[in-house]
């Protein structure tokens, strides 16, 4: 009995030994103490990338930090959890503001920055920083990035700004009166009121509205362009009043074009077919 | 007498010179691009080293492909666009000029034909609309001055489309909207559109 005590207590030593020297010793203390001091450091370090005066280098820090879904060879795993931190966050809208601020002044990717031709690299890396804090879904970047229309567009800042709803309305519906955000900003509203939006539910009333009424008065632009996706938006809403619309538009739209098929020329209407196209998803609902 | 052998000489031969040129010209477009080799297991070995020399994973053999044509693009009753830099060059110097390199989910062939579908519409042309790159090997896309290192072009997920005019490039642009596209930009003197 007094054996099988002995040896238990030794078991038992045993394993306090054991795990002072694997978790108590003071080379895992200081470890710990470090790896607590490394990420402010690398915070620190990657914000200054962000910052850097030389767009090649803010680039390259962002290539290392975030990774979307594409292989990346600039992506360093260990500075993964830096996209985390807040400030990091903070600084990457900031950034973004920047570059549009600069963008602005071109209203277009400029082929030369500094007397160096960038060739397609800025445009690269600013749709890389778009992507990246679109990914965030973060309702204080919304303005920043309904500014990028007209200059660049893309799926994954349309499903963010969907997912993120009321709030990326009216910046988009601000950017309906500027010709050149038009197309882009209606593509936009689309996916946010569009039938596959599991999203669409959480807008108000007054906003569907607001949207419907914004959009309808698209019909009558004179760009076809513009008119072929207000109808795409108008089929998103199965109400009376916008499938009188759409009929409508189905009837007396004029744009065609000619094309041949099987060699024979035929006038085609896009934009009345359309809206016989959206009238027909309404009617399979 | 000489004269007339001289100008029947310079008739018959030129003619053979001149329409030689105006073939080759219209096959080669100056030299550039040249047509795709076939896609041999070498090719594509060449091809994967090339990822994998470049700190990329190896896309897998199925995913690449010679698609529906080697630098022309079958498009609206024999119309064609035009590929005028949309070759790449591996890492054995074999010139690639293929559009329809597959990514796992994105067809090009399909999305060029979407996009130039709805610009046709809209802008009520017919007028062909050149390609100036499409996929591109690593190597390739090295050679682009500042080129992105997270390209879409290395994975065969965008096209170039080269139109003559800024405005012709935003109509596409416009157009190519109505594709979903993951990038939509007008840069660099042509419309960007990757997916």
């Amino acid at each position: 009995m007094v054996l099988v005590k002995t040896k238990s207590k030794i078991a038992l030593l045993c394993f306090l030994l054991f795990f002072q020297e694997i978790f108590l010793t003071p080379a895992v203390g200081v470890q710990l103490t470090l790896s607590q001091e490394q990420e402010p450091e690398n915070v620190e370090h990657v914000i200054f990338g962000l910052n850097h005066d030389d767009w090649k280098v803010r680039a390259n820090t962002l290539y290392s930090i975030s990774k979307l879904d594409m292989q990346n060879p600039l992506y360093d795993e260990s500075l993964s959890k830096v996209l985390f931190n807040q400030k990091v966050r903070k600084n990457l809208v900031n950034l973004l503001s920047k570059e549009n601020q600069f963008l602005r002044v071109f209203n277009y990717f400029p082929e030369w920055i500094n007397g160096e031709d960038v060739g397609e690299g800025y445009s690269g890396y600013y749709s890389y920083l778009i992507q990246t804090v679109a990914q965030f879904k973060d309702t204080t970047s919304v303005k920043l990035l309904v500014e990028t229309l007209g200059i660049y567009s893309s799926r994954v800042v349309k499903e963010s700004l969907a997912e993120i709803g009321e709030p990326s309305v009216r910046p988009l519906i601000e950017a309906l009166r500027e010709r050149r955000k038009r197309v882009y900003a209606a593509s936009y509203l689309r996916e946010i009121v569009g039938r596959d939006n599991r999203y669409a539910g959480t807008l108000s009333d007054s906003t569907r509205q607001l949207i419907k009424e914004r959009i309808t008065e698209l019909l009558t632009s004179e760009e076809p362009i513009v008119r072929l996706n207000a109808v795409k938006v108008l089929g998103q809403f199965r109400e009376t009043e916008v499938i009188e619309h759409l009929r409508h538009i189905s009837r007396t739209d004029p744009h065609f074009y000619i094309k041949k098929i099987d060699g024979v020329e035929k006038k085609i209407y896009p934009i009345s077919d359309e809206a016989k196209k959206q009238l027909k998803l309404m009617e399979n609902q | 007498m000489l004269l007339h052998k001289i100008y029947m000489y310079l008739f018959t031969y030129n003619r053979v010179i001149f329409t030689s040129l105006i073939v080759g010209i219209s096959i080669f477009g100056c030299g550039d691009p040249v047509p795709n080799p076939p896609l041999s297991p070498e090719l594509i070995s060449a091809l994967q080293q090339d990822y994998v020399d470049h700190n990329f994973s190896a896309p897998p053999s199925s995913a690449f492909t010679n698609g529906v044509s080697s630098f022309y693009y079958d498009f609206w009753d024999g119309q064609h666009l035009t590929i005028g830099h949309g070759y790449a060059l591996n890492t054995a110097e074999v010139r690639f000029s293929g559009i329809a390199i597959l990514d796992w989910d994105v067809n090009l062939d399909w999305n060029a034909d979407d996009v130039m579908d709805y610009y046709f519409a809209i802008a009520q042309t017919q007028q062909v609309v050149p390609i100036s790159s499409a996929y591109r090997n690593p190597t390739h896309n090295d050679e682009i001055p500042n080129a992105s290192p997270t390209s879409y072009h290395l994975w065969g997920r965008a096209i170039d489309f080269d139109g003559y005019t800024d405005e012709q490039n935003q109509q596409i642009s416009q157009a190519a909207e109505s594709t979903n596209p993951t990038e939509n930009v007008v840069h660099y003197g042509h419309c960007h559109v990757a997916w």
